[in-house]
């Protein structure tokens, strides 16, 4: 039972980690690189606030979400001016220096040593999430409010004019729309809501080190949003994270040993995203198209 | 002292160069970004290492052997996805995607197959002295076979008839094909040809430094902040950036630690995306 | 004047190096409340003039004055919204949003269009989305008539119109917004000729009655015939000959360089 409760948070965790992703890909036509950049500083800087002071979760929540959102200006003004193919490298090179001071700024992040022992979250200050069905609960509460927050906001007159800026840029100017800013604000959200993914990881798991915010990771969260579906609906992204959590659980199943499982689980994914961009590059219950 | 370190600066620039203008070749002309090249290099190094070490051949032969095996890898991921993807005019985000996924494959079955541990070769040959510098064997190698690929290179895309269609490719493609040249030639031999020039860089490397299935995307970011260096939309300039970005390396292990080295490179990449997108000696890119 | 354009020279180089004058030291003046088309032959450098007013394209020299105001360096969605609106060749309604979402998009006031409207000033959006679909629906009977089909089509995707139909629109709701000044692109380009008579009255009638001033681009000569108060004569990048349409198109220089007669 209480793997199943693991899974289940996982599952939470992805799903807003690629429910944010969904918002610079899907909705804002900006191909990231990076969203396991913000994974991890929201992971870290959480771990700080959650070790060094005792505040309630939201307040924890909101200086994580606020701080990492500041950290994606710095990339995101440059970025979203500069055509489409910059832009990705902006995002590659912001992620892999970001792992490059998590892994080597020993003093700060411990690097490859690790934080042990991340305390839990404590709701208002007072109820600390000390059991596994707290946090299944907890998790699963954030994940539906998330899911609200981005249907309301991919409904809304913003959502509205990042599709026109997605369908023709040019246009939406001459219709007096900023679009720089517009775009800018779908990558802020986009990496405040992946940071409380990290700040949930990192209570929960209450183990941090940098090799879960690598590239790699960066890639499979895209790979999970591609294979559900990229564009206006929530469903996407959800059935996209259920997809990449629920996987490898079978595929351990078979038994396969833990090394060879994680490569063969790759290789399935990278062959899957092949085969959907052939054939249905708005992922499964996507309904944007990549330009 | 400082020469010291100039001396490796310009070497691994070389190295840079050359990976460099294995991926320009393929963006440039195609304007897909070819991330799957990181994989494309990793695989010629263990191809590298298992001709070598595995079945015992001569280094060159082995050498010969992965360069010919990862030509044929990079004209298959055109032949294969590239192309049919085009065919149904899919976006170059569609096919970027689609590399994302062929990196991902094959990084992994050759982690699958070789293992996640950390292969080098053996060296031998004992360090050149040039005054009071030195130069290792494997830099000598490094040194004497990269900058005479660059030098043919250059030659090669100034002066010959391919070298001209990969300009004009590179400049109009639209133009390229109602002008009656054949495309699929074209690009063809502009994979072959990159798939040929990562591998050299890869070869040259990992003798050196060794291999394992993670090093193909590091190297490919340096390669592609150096080709931007040098100057976006031509490839000559890969050179000039290559070897730009390897001294300015140098300079920073000199100056602080190798654990900064690539510090180098992002900032590098944030004052050219900021400041100078075009790099030193590039085009011009219009915004939106 | 509403729109002075003040020696606008423009030179591009291409890949071999080789230096391209297109604008030579263009000046012209818009009247307020008429139409004035911009006449010239292909390349030219019309489309590209157009680029320049609207703030699109930056690499020129000279200056551009909008309602008096000088607009030279100031970012396309400012000039927008300072009152230019655009039609732009070969692009019109966004295919993926419904016609009523491309109406809106239009408008001019711009509540809801941040992230954070939705969530703190719903009441506000709501009372706003309201007044935009009535605008929109407004504008669609001006323009169109009572009873007009487009009304209920509202809701279905803009990929479902004809071109002409779309770029009849897209015309239309740039009334949605505060401009005063109309770029048009050659609007009756591709059009099935059977709509063109729609296109004239549609201008007149946002001149007459809707207080706007259009600057069209067109090579459709009948057309600037019937629907043009002035016209510009643009060639070898200056403006060659300007005045009332008549004389600029029985004019005998145009006649032989640019009609061919």
């Amino acid at each position: 039972m209480e793997y199943l409760l693991h899974i289940g948070i996982m599952l939470c965790i992805y799903i807003i980690l690629v429910l944010s992703t969904n918002m610079t890909v899907g909705m804002a036509n900006l191909l990231t690189l990076c969203q396991a950049a913000f994974y991890g500083i929201g992971a870290y800087i959480g771990t700080y606030f959650l070790m060094q002071f005792n505040l309630p979760f939201v307040v924890i929540a909101l200086i994580v979400m606020l701080a990492t959102g500041l950290t994606s200006i710095v990339i995101s003004y440059a970025s979203v001016k500069l055509k489409g193919d910059y832009f990705i490298l902006g995002t590659l090179g912001f992620q892999m220096i970001i792992y490059t001071i998590l892994y080597n700024w020993i003093d700060v992040t411990h690097g490859p040593y690790g934080i042990p022992g991340i305390p839990s979250i404590k709701l208002f200050g007072v109820w600390s999430l000390t059991s596994i069905y707290a946090y299944f609960f907890f998790s699963v509460v954030l994940a539906v409010v998330v899911a609200l927050i981005f249907s309301r906001l991919q409904h809304s007159p913003y959502g509205r004019m990042l599709k026109a800026i997605h369908t023709d840029e040019l246009s939406a100017q001459t219709l007096g729309r900023n679009t720089i800013q517009l775009k800018s604000w779908a990558f802020f959200i986009s990496a405040t809501f992946a940071s409380l993914a990290g700040l949930i990881y990192a209570s929960y798991v209450s183990y941090i080190d940098p090799t879960s915010f690598t590239l790699d990771e960066s890639i499979f969260i895209i790979t999970a949003l591609f294979i559900g579906g990229i564009g206006s609906r929530v469903w996407g992204p959800i059935v996209g994270a259920a997809v990449v959590v629920i996987l490898p659980e079978l595929l351990s199943l078979i038994g396969l040993p833990n090394a060879v499982a994680d490569n063969l689980r790759a290789v399935i994914y990278g062959i899957i995203l092949i085969v959907l961009m052939f054939y249905r590059p708005q992922g499964l219950l996507g309904d944007a198209k990549l330009k | 002292m400082i020469v010291q370190f100039v001396i490796n600066g310009v070497i691994s620039g070389i190295l840079y160069s050359l990976l460099a203008i294995g991926f320009a070749l393929v963006y440039n002309t195609t304007k897909v970004f070819h991330i799957v090249a990181a994989a494309i290099y990793v695989f010629a190094a263990y191809m590298f290492y298992l001709f070598t070490a595995t079945f015992g051949l001569p280094i060159i032969i082995s050498a010969l052997v992965a360069v010919i095996l990862t030509m044929g890898l990079s004209l298959l991921t055109d032949v294969s996805v590239y192309r049919p993807l085009k065919k149904r005019k899919a976006s170059n985000n569609v096919a970027m995607i689609a590399s994302i996924g062929m990196m991902t494959v094959i990084i992994n079955l050759l982690a699958m197959f070789f293992g996640d541990e950390a292969k080098i070769f053996d060296s031998n040959g004992s360090p050149f002295l040039l005054g009071e510098f030195i130069i290792t064997a494997k830099q000598m190698w490094q040194l004497v076979i990269g900058a005479a690929m660059l030098i043919l290179f250059l030659l090669f895309i100034s002066v010959s008839n391919w070298g001209i269609r990969f300009r004009a490719l590179s400049t109009d493609s639209m133009l390229y094909e109602t002008l009656g040249y054949n495309n699929s030639n074209t690009r063809t031999m502009v994979f072959l040809m990159s798939g040929a020039f990562i591998a050299i860089a890869s070869c040259l490397t990992v003798y050196d430094r060794g291999v394992d299935p993670h090093i193909g995307m590091d190297v490919l970011i340096n390669a592609i902040v150096a080709m931007i260096l040098g100057g976006t939309g031509r490839f000559g300039t890969c050179i000039l950036g290559g070897i730009s970005l390897g001294v300015l390396q140098a300079l920073a292990i000199y100056q602080f630690s190798s654990n900064w080295q690539n510090a180098v490179t992002f900032i590098l990449l944030l004052i050219l995306l900021f400041l100078r997108p075009q790099g030193i000696a590039g085009y011009k890119q219009r915004t939106v | 004047m509403i729109l002075e354009l003040k020696d606008i020279q423009m030179s591009y180089t291409n890949a071999r190096k080789e230096v391209f004058n297109l604008l030579n030291g263009v000046n012209m003046a818009v009247e307020e409340g008429k139409v004035t088309a911009l006449i010239g032959g292909n390349g030219a450098g019309k489309t590209t003039l157009f680029n320049i007013i609207s703030g699109v394209e930056k690499g020129f020299h000279g200056k551009v004055f909008l309602e008096g105001k000088d607009i030279t360096k100031l970012p396309a969605h400012r000039i927008a919204q300072m009152g230019l609106g655009r039609l732009f060749q070969g692009r019109q309604l966004m295919d993926d949003l419904t016609l009523m979402e491309n109406m809106k998009i239009a408008s001019g006031n711009t509540m809801g269009e941040n992230p954070f409207d939705c969530f703190f000033r719903f009441k506000k959006v709501a009372a706003s989305e309201t007044a935009k679909e009535q605008q929109a629906i407004d504008i669609l009977i001006k323009v169109f008539g009572d009873g007009n089909k487009y009304l209920d089509l509202l809701n279905h995707k803009a990929s479902e119109l004809s071109y002409g139909e779309q770029r009849l629109i897209a015309m239309a709701r740039l009334l949605m917004g505060n401009s005063h000044l109309l770029l048009l692109d050659e609007p009756t380009s591709g059009v099935n000729p059977k709509y063109i008579e729609v296109f004239q009255q549609i201008i007149r009638d946002m001149v007459e009655k809707e207080e706007q001033t259009v600057l069209l681009i067109e090579h459709n000569m009948s057309f600037v015939r019937n629907v043009a108060d002035y016209c510009h004569y643009l060639d070898d990048g200056i403006i060659i000959k300007s005045g009332e349409t008549h004389e600029v198109l029985d004019d005998n220089e145009v006649r032989k360089d640019y009609l061919g007669l």
